[in-house]
């Protein structure tokens, strides 16, 4: 299971690319191999202003439904269109070609308060 | 002292420790621990319509049904007509509640003229044991065989080839029981399936199961779980007790009224299902394409120009059609109309249209 060193982690199982204040946020590589292969994604609309913890979007496998929740807050300035066409990507590439949205952040410092790669391997294994 | 309430633990089929060395998702499922899927169920599934998968079934129950009465009492129990099965033979059928609601669909085998396999769901297995036995005319013997033996079904265009390429050398007719060696094992087959495809359902001594499987698998059959025979069985448009089967549900809604030999009663459940049948009007089970992959799932409310038409009863995403397909009880009216629907899940309108059933049909069957 892998969970690249440079992301930040939410305890819902979403990660977060900061660069300058653009933050790109997908789920983890945990995430979708719990969920199995993946058939329908569900995204906000470009422009929607959306909340730390509120549901953005969904995921759908044959046997789950899953609420995805934002890490951050901002407006959402684009959404993967790839991975609305072509769900698997979010199961073959969770970190790169299944990313899922892009938010520009209002208030930099919200990342700090999520988890690193360690705390969030910790997180996951205490879990189960 | 407080009392704990030790749960009682998960059955284990013959082949259990093999799903957990493969990696397979485990669920537990009508009291056993079953591989959902091994690699995905979407490669399963195309794995048996293209070639052939093997799944592990030991948890259905199987039952052996002797004795002077058997055939009588088979016969008042269950809706289809047992009087014409031929030594070998076999049929789906259901047996109902009084009051016309199902309590299991299943088949019978006729072993000889006073001897019968029945193979029922797991999740009925003690329901249906307790009704026959309490329904059993005097000379009735009722044997639950089912942690004796292991049951795989070998299913796809495939299937055949590779049960002969260990020594099968003759296979029964559709619906029919007969023997075959597999890797020099003595094997019960019959030409049944829950896929949509043609294939074997194989029962052999539990003891016995791992080697046989490991050598189906070796000779090209693929690994499948519950998961992408769900995905088959709704694509074949078969229903599944605990979905379109009920004690809540009657053959005529679900559509099998085929499976009633209406002149071969008496038999419990006929008087209700004859009022049913001529009653009319009521709900119907029909199928569902949907316009987006999002899936359907059970118990979501079906609508058309804002007026509920029923309900979800299963739903998938098919690979096969490479779209999300799902089983619905509506109001009769609807039905043949390809009409538009919404499925309303959790509040997102979901659109599709209704559609003739079955979603797919084996070229090999």
């Amino acid at each position: 299971m892998e969970h690249p060193a440079e992301l930040k982690y939410s305890k819902s199982h979403e990660w977060v690319r900061l660069d300058g204040n653009l933050a790109t946020i997908g789920i983890t590589d945990y995430a979708q191999n719990e969920l199995g292969d993946i058939v329908y994604c569900d995204l906000p609309e470009v422009g929607r202003t959306i909340h730390h913890e509120e549901v953005f979007g969904s995921v759908e496998s044959v046997k789950a439904v899953s609420d995805l929740f934002s890490p951050v807050t901002g407006e959402v300035t684009e959404i993967n269109e790839e991975a609305i066409d072509s769900p698997e990507l979010i199961n073959e590439d969770p970190y790169t070609s299944g990313w899922m949205m892009i938010i520009a952040l209002e208030d930099m410092h919200e990342v700090d308060a999520l988890l690193t790669a360690d705390q969030y391997e910790e997180f996951i294994n205490s879990d189960v | 002292m407080a009392e704990s309430i030790t749960p009682t633990p998960l059955l284990h089929t013959p082949l259990h420790a093999w799903h957990q060395a493969a990696g397979a998702r485990m669920v537990p499922f009508a009291g056993w621990d079953m591989p959902v899927y091994y690699g995905g169920i979407s490669r399963e599934v195309q794995a048996v319509r293209q070639r052939a998968g093997i799944f592990d079934v030991s948890h259905m129950g199987r039952f052996e049904v002797r004795g002077a009465d058997a055939e009588t009492t088979l016969q008042r129990l269950t809706v289809n007509n047992v009087g014409a099965l031929p030594p070998l033979g076999g049929q789906y059928t259901l047996m109902l509640q009084p009051d016309g609601g199902i309590l299991d669909d299943l088949i019978v085998y006729r072993r000889e003229e006073n001897g019968f396999l029945l193979v029922v769901n797991a999740s009925n297995r003690l329901k249906l044991l307790t009704w026959i036995t309490e329904h059993a005319g005097p000379d009735v013997q009722v044997e639950d065989t089912t942690t004796e033996t292991a049951l795989l079904a070998l299913q796809g265009p495939e299937a055949l080839q590779i049960a002969g390429s260990l020594g099968a050398s003759s296979f029964p007719g559709r619906f029919s029981l007969g023997k075959v060696l597999l890797d020099g094992v003595v094997c019960e087959v019959s030409r049944t399936g829950y896929t949509g495809e043609d294939g074997l359902e194989i029962i052999l001594p539990a003891d016995q199961a791992l080697p046989v499987w490991d050598k189906l698998i070796e000779r090209g059959a693929q690994p499948c779980g519950l998961g992408s025979r769900d995905t088959l069985r709704l694509e074949a448009a078969y229903c599944l007790y605990g979905h379109e089967l009920s004690e809540e549900t009657n053959p005529v809604e679900a559509g099998l009224s085929w499976v009633v030999k209406w002149e071969n009663g008496p038999f419990i459940g006929q008087e209700a299902l004859l009022e049913i049948r001529k009653g009319g009007g009521g709900r119907i089970l029909a199928g569902l394409e949907m316009d987006e992959k999002s899936v359907p799932r059970q118990g979501q409310p079906v609508l058309a120009a804002a007026q509920e038409l029923g309900t979800i009863t299963s739903g998938t995403f098919s690979p096969t059609l490479d779209k999300s397909i799902a089983l619905a009880y509506l109001h009769r009216d609807v039905r043949g109309l390809e009409a538009p629907v919404e499925v309303d899940a959790g509040g997102k309108v979901r659109r599709g249209r209704v559609r003739k059933l079955p979603f797919y049909r084996s070229k090999s069957l």
